[in-house]
Order: structure tokens, then C-alpha cells, then sequence
């Protein structure tokens, strides 16, 4: 990326951290729009890396994430600082991944933070950068996103040694696995890959890599400048800071809010314009996620608070499930999805979750009736199919699949004795990508 | 003295060419997914390694029987540097041909989990330059041989054992091998048309 | 290494026990190591291969046996966290 120097002069005084719930979306909850890179730089003030110069500096860097509590916004959850370590302990020059690719189609907040806060994003890469002593980042985002251009834009005003680019990267649900964003910035191949190693070791072309998402980058750049006691005086212990989440389904105004960590979910809800009226489950975490039933609304959003009613965060979505719906049939369709969007290299994934969408399409349908079989073949199933393949992607089918099983236990045994319920002749509510033509499937 | 040595290297000659079209069927049998309840899969793979291991016994006879054999004149460079022999050069030069993929094939087959799978894999598909050439070599050094009625029938075996199973080979499927080549076309198409829009898992 | 610990007796230092992985990605289900070490492969109702439990010492020749047969190279056998 060339060097250019488009700064203003710098602000007098540092600001002040941001004080409410907003924080990487505050430049827009401030201005109703985009800011422009001056407007950032006086709202956040300078990114101050100068002051984390040599090696006891990254070092200082790297412990202030640590402190910070920082957990990967991506869906893992694995805590950022770790990772940051583990990259900069490495052998080899480090690289460092932006990832922004956002393949759950539930999921929007990646986009929405490319697109209205860019420069939190550059300055997060740049941070990891730092710490890591990497001379290269890449942003990556599908092929076709909107906001790729947007972040271009913005990577060029940032004065840098470091080498920014920003990839598109091709479309489809496991090219933004960690290790597949690595094979396809590495061989052009989007496919994940087996561990170990893995990508903190030997990632893009066999050097140390730092694979951050884009919220996880953004909250970076916040750190560095306003410490870790700032960034935990919002959130909960095990979760710290503010969550982005995008909010769906039977809401008044679906969207993506920015919370702090251990709200409970009925007030996420809320800050989406609340339900539109009964509701009867939510998918929390995505379309790999965990549906939980209505009454859990008192849950807070957080990784403790989630395990403990046997979801999790993972991509930061949630979806609201009317009681005017079939969960089994919208659970049958998200399989079929997933089962179609294996990248067809480990045998469970490539037939186990075909098989397990066939089976919960039978239920939905009501084709299982009488089937006393089916259950139990798909309890077997989902045991056999967990955790063995070269990616999470079949765990995320799983979890879906047991959590709906679990949840809609009532309406799997309607749907059995052959009377499915009065909703599952209707258009699906969970938005879907029709394969092949990126277009969404009913709403 | 000479005729023993000369009778030795033609009929080790001959085991050798039926353990390797012995090895060869095994091998195409397993690459098949050939099992049977009597044979296992484990089974075909072991005799196809002992087999083939087999070979080199018989093959260290029948090149040192032919070379002491002062008759021909053969000298032991000749056993690994084709066509240098001045007796029958093309005849024992493919002979050498043979001789050299089989220690190939059989080195690297050895050493099969030190090295990467793709040589391996590359190396071990010179077995289908291995058999004819030793093949042949074996019809065009027989001289009096190729019309003993014997002798060729034993030859007719081996040709038709390994055409029957490289039938079979190329007729067996398996859904894991029919799952992966659809994705293997789309990644192909994938990476020409990234850059032009097209989108990945169409 | 461990020590003595809790009620009952244990062995001072239990060694590290040996683990057969599969890399999911080159399993094309041939099936060769679920024949020859069993007690350590099944095969799931696709045909892959599935680990269940350690490799016990008495089946550790048939586990490197199954590693040298797998036609794909797809398993490999590493040592686990010592003690337990």
C-alpha cells in the first residue's frame, strides 16, 4: 500500500475513552454516518503505537490485550491476547489476517463495521501488526461485499510501514474458517485445512499468523488507546467490553446493535424494537449456533451466561423464532443448507451431514411418522459426526440439530405421531441462501 | 557348467515375470477396493507387499545367473544402464528399464511414511512402465522360448490376469472418490473465475 | 509426571500413553486399519475412520502396522499427555 499523507494536524488532547454502550459503532451513533478518517482521529484520537516502540513496547502491547480479557468475535471465543502471543512466539515473520468474510448469512456485523467504522478496523490490523511484528495484513471480505471498497478507501489514508491489502476472497459458508482464508491467501485454495498445524504456527505461506475478526481488530484499536480497565468497565467478567449483535427475526427493527456483554437476551431483544409478538425460541449464535426456548430470555448474553442454558455466543446473532413457525421445519432447512455448503473433504461432514438433513427433513415433513427409528438414528449420528472433521463446520450442523431437538422436543413428537403443526406448510422465516445465486430465500 | 546358469536365468526370468504380474493384479485390486470376506483388504495390501518383495529373490538370481554366465558376455553394468549391453542391447536394455522402476518402486515403498505421498504416488505409477517393459523384455530375450507352448501360455496369463484386473480397476467406484470429484471441479472453476465474480460453491 | 495422590494406589509416573490420530481430510474410507487394529479403529456407518480409546501396548504393533498400510497416509500415531 503506498504511503500517503492525508492527516490533519493531530488533535491537542487525547479524548476521552467512549462512555456509553456504544463504542466501535459510537462514530456513527455520533454522526448518523461514516465518518471521515479526521473525524476519527477526533473522536478516538491517534492510535498511539509510538508509545509500544521496541520490543518491551510489543511486549507491553501483547499484555494489555491479555489483561483486557479480549475474546475473539468470530465465533470461537478464544481469548485474542493468547493468540496474540502465541504469533509473536513464533519462528518467522508474521502475517496478519482481517477476517471479515462473515459466511453465516444471520450474521451482518462484520459488513456494518467495514463499512461504518473502517478506520477502527485498519487500526486494529495495524495494532496486531505491531504486536506481532508483522509486515503484512490482509482484510479479507467475500467476493462482492459493498464495503470491501469502503475499507480500501480508508486502509490508503493510514500513514504505514505496513503492507495493507484488502482480498476478496470467494463466497460460501467455510471460506472464512481460519485456516481455509489461510489455504486461499496462500494457494488460492478456500478449502480448511487439517490441524495441526495450526495458523498461529504455519499459516500464510508457512509463516506465523494472526487471524483476527473484524470486531475482534476493531477492539483492538480501542484497547491501545484506552487501556484494558476501560475496555472491562463494561461487560461481565468472562466476557468483557460490548458485543455486536445482529438482531432478527420476529423484531420490530432487525439490525445490528452494539451491547455490552451480559445483557440479558429479552433486552437485546429490546434494542432491536423488541418482538413483534409471541415468541416461541431463539437462534442464538447463528446458523451453527443453539436455539434455546423463549422462556430463556432472562439468559445474559455472555459466554458463561449462554453455556449455562446450553448455547453460545458464536457469531453474535440472534434470531427470533414466532410461535407462528415451525422450528423443526426452519431447523430442516438451515441443514440442508449446511449440508450443502461442506467443502466435501472429510467423509462424516460430506455424508454425515447430508444424512442428518434428510432426517430432519423426514420429521418436518411429517414423512417420519410412525418412524420409531428416526430419533434414535439421529441421536446415533450426531455423536458419530462431532468433531471429526478438519473444520468446526460439522459441529455447527450438530449443535444446530440437537439444540432444535432439545427445544422443539414437543413439536418433534407432534411431527412423529404424523400431526405436524399448523406452520410447517408456511414460507421459511430464517433467512437462507438460495446455492448458486447468493439470493435470499423467503422472509 | 554354462547351461545350468543360462537354464537358472531363464526360468527365474519367468517366476519373476508371474510375481510381478502377480504384484500388479494385487496392486490394481487394491487401488479397486477389492474385499471379499477370505480377503480382506489388509490381505490383498500384505500380498501385494510380499509379493513384490518376493521379486527381487528371484530377480537377484536371474540377473547375477545371466551375467556370470560367460556365454553372453553381459557385464553387471548393464543390469542398471539400459541398452548398454553389446548382447542384445534393446532385449536386456528393457530388462534394465524394468529392474530400475522396480527398485524404485520398491525403495520408496519402503520408506513409504518418511516420504511425502505425492512421490510416493508419482513414483509408484512407473509400474505401469515397469510390467511391459519386463514384459517384453522377457518375449523378445526368449529367443527359443517364445515358441515353447508352455512358455507362452504362462506369458497369456500374465497379460490377461492384469488386463482382467485393470478392468476391474478402472470399472470400481466408491462415493467417497464420486463426492470429492464434483469438489475438485468446482475448485478448479473456482480459482480461474474468482477474480470474475462467480461465486464458490455454485 | 504424577504422583501418588487420593485414595487407592497409583503407579509413581504413569508414561505418556501412544494415540492413533486421523487426519480427516486424506481418510477415504479404504478401511485397512479398522481389520487390523480394532481395538483402537471402528469405522463409522460411512466407512471413516473413527478413534475410540488409546493405543493399549499389547496392540501397538498392529497400530504401526495399520499406520504403514493406510493407503493414504491418513493416520499417525503421537504420544499423549503423560499421566492421569
Amino acid at each position: 500500500m503506498a504511503v500517503m499523507s492525508r492527516r490533519g494536524p493531530a488533535p491537542v488532547a487525547a479524548p476521552a475513552p467512549p462512555s456509553g454502550n456504544w463504542r466501535l459503532l459510537s462514530g456513527w451513533a455520533g454522526s448518523g454516518r461514516r465518518e471521515t478518517y479526521r473525524e476519527h482521529l477526533e473522536r478516538f484520537g491517534a492510535l498511539p503505537l509510538a508509545a509500544y516502540g521496541g520490543g518491551a513496547g510489543r511486549q507491553r502491547l501483547v499484555d494489555a490485550v491479555t489483561a483486557s480479557g479480549l475474546r475473539g468475535r468470530g465465533g470461537a471465543g478464544f481469548p485474542t491476547g493468547r493468540k496474540l502471543a502465541a504469533v509473536a512466539s513464533s519462528r518467522g515473520r508474521a502475517v496478519v489476517v482481517g477476517n471479515g468474510c462473515e459466511g453465516e448469512p444471520s450474521s451482518r456485523k462484520d459488513r456494518i463495521l467495514a463499512e461504518y467504522a473502517p478506520h477502527l478496523v485498519v487500526e486494529g490490523a495495524l495494532v496486531a501488526a505491531h504486536a506481532t511484528g508483522a509486515g503484512e495484513v490482509y482484510l479479507c471480505m467475500h467476493h462482492g461485499a459493498p464495503a470491501a471498497a469502503v475499507l480500501a478507501e480508508a486502509a490508503a489514508a493510514h500513514q504505514t510501514r505496513v503492507k495493507v491489502g484488502v482480498v476478496e476472497v470467494p463466497g460460501g459458508f467455510v471460506s472464512s474458517e481460519e485456516s481455509a482464508l489461510v489455504n486461499y491467501l496462500t494457494r488460492q485454495d478456500g478449502r480448511p485445512t487439517s490441524k495441526p498445524p495450526r495458523v498461529f504456527e504455519s499459516g500464510v505461506g508457512g509463516r506465523p499468523t494472526f487471524v483476527g475478526n473484524f470486531e475482534s481488530l476493531a477492539n483492538l484499536a480501542l484497547i491501545a488507546r484506552f487501556g484494558p480497565a476501560w475496555f472491562q468497565s463494561l461487560g461481565t467478567v468472562d466476557s468483557p467490553g460490548t458485543a455486536l449483535i445482529t438482531v432478527d427475526g420476529a423484531v420490530r427493527q432487525p439490525g445490528v446493535v452494539e451491547v455490552p456483554y451480559g445483557m440479558p437476551l429479552a433486552q437485546v431483544l429490546g434494542a432491536a424494537g423488541g418482538p413483534t409478538g409471541q415468541l416461541q425460541a431463539l437462534l442464538v449464535g447463528g446458523y451453527a449456533g443453539h436455539w434455546v426456548p423463549a422462556g430463556a430470555g432472562a439468559a445474559p448474553l455472555s459466554h458463561a451466561g449462554l453455556a449455562a442454558v446450553g448455547a453460545a455466543v458464536g457469531v453474535g446473532s440472534v434470531i427470533a423464532l414466532p410461535s407462528a413457525a415451525c422450528g423443526v421445519v426452519e431447523t430442516a432447512l438451515v441443514l440442508r443448507y449446511l449440508a450443502g455448503e461442506s467443502a466435501k473433504q472429510c467423509g462424516p461432514c460430506m455424508f454425515g451431514l447430508p444424512a442428518i438433513a434428510a432426517d430432519f427433513a423426514a420429521l418436518a415433513t411429517g414423512a417420519a411418522a410412525g418412524d420409531a427409528q428416526v430419533v434414535q438414528r439421529l441421536r446415533r449420528r450426531l455423536g458419530e459426526i462431532d468433531g471429526r472433521g478438519a473444520c468446526a463446520h460439522p459441529d455447527g450442523a450438530v449443535r444446530l440439530a440437537d439444540s432444535a431437538m432439545r427445544t422443539f422436543e414437543a413439536d418433534v413428537r407432534q411431527h412423529l405421531a404424523g400431526r405436524p403443526c399448523a406452520y410447517s406448510g408456511q414460507l421459511p422465516r430464517l433467512p437462507l441462501l438460495q446455492p448458486g445465486n447468493g439470493v435470499l430465500v423467503a422472509r | 557348467m554354462s547351461h545350468a546358469l543360462w537354464y537358472a536365468s531363464r526360468a527365474t526370468g519367468l517366476v519373476c515375470l508371474l510375481l510381478l504380474s502377480a504384484s500388479v493384479v494385487l496392486g490394481l485390486l487394491g487401488a479397486g477396493r477389492f474385499s471379499t470376506a477370505s480377503w480382506p483388504r489388509f490381505v490383498v495390501g500384505a500380498l501385494h507387499r510380499n509379493v513384490s518383495l518376493l521379486i527381487v529373490v528371484f530377480l537377484a538370481v536371474h540377473i547375477s545367473t545371466a551375467i556370470i554366465d560367460p556365454y553372453a558376455g553381459i557385464g553387471w553394468i548393464s543390469a542398471v544402464v539400459p541398452f548398454s549391453s553389446s548382447y542384445h542391447p534393446l532385449w536386456i536394455g528393457l530388462g534394465a528399464v524394468a529392474f530400475d522402476l522396480l527398485l524404485a518402486l520398491i525403495v520408496t515403498s519402503l520408506l513409504r511414511t518418511r516420504l511425502s505421498l505425492r512421490l510416493w504416488r508419482a513414483v509408484h505409477w512407473t509400474a505401469y512402465a515397469c510390467w511391459p517393459a519386463a514384459l517384453v523384455h522377457g518375449i523378445g530375450i526368449g529367443g527359443t522360448d517364445r515358441t515353447q507352448p508352455w512358455v507362452l501360455a504362462l506369458d497369456l496369463v500374465a497379460v490377461g490376469s492384469v488386463l482382467v484386473a485393470l478392468g476391474f480397476r478402472l470399472v470400481a467406484s466408491h462415493p467417497d472418490t464420486a463426492a470429492r470429484g464434483t469438489q475438485a471441479a468446482t475448485t478448479a472453476g473456482s480459482k480461474a473465475g474468482t477474480r470474475a465474480g462467480t461465486s464458490w460453491r455454485s | 509426571m504424577t504422583t501418588a495422590t487420593g485414595p487407592g494406589r497409583r503407579t509413581l509416573s504413569e508414561p505418556a500413553p501412544w494415540l492413533l490420530r486421523v487426519d480427516p481430510i486424506l481418510c477415504r474410507a479404504h478401511g485397512l486399519c479398522a481389520e487390523l487394529v480394532p481395538e483402537v479403529v471402528d469405522l463409522d456407518e460411512w466407512g471413516y475412520a473413527k478413534i475410540h480409546g488409546q493405543v493399549a501396548p499389547l496392540v501397538l504393533a498392529e497400530a504401526r502396522a495399520a499406520v504403514a498400510a493406510c493407503p493414504t497416509l491418513a493416520l499417525r500415531l503421537v504420544r499423549g499427555e503423560p499421566g492421569r
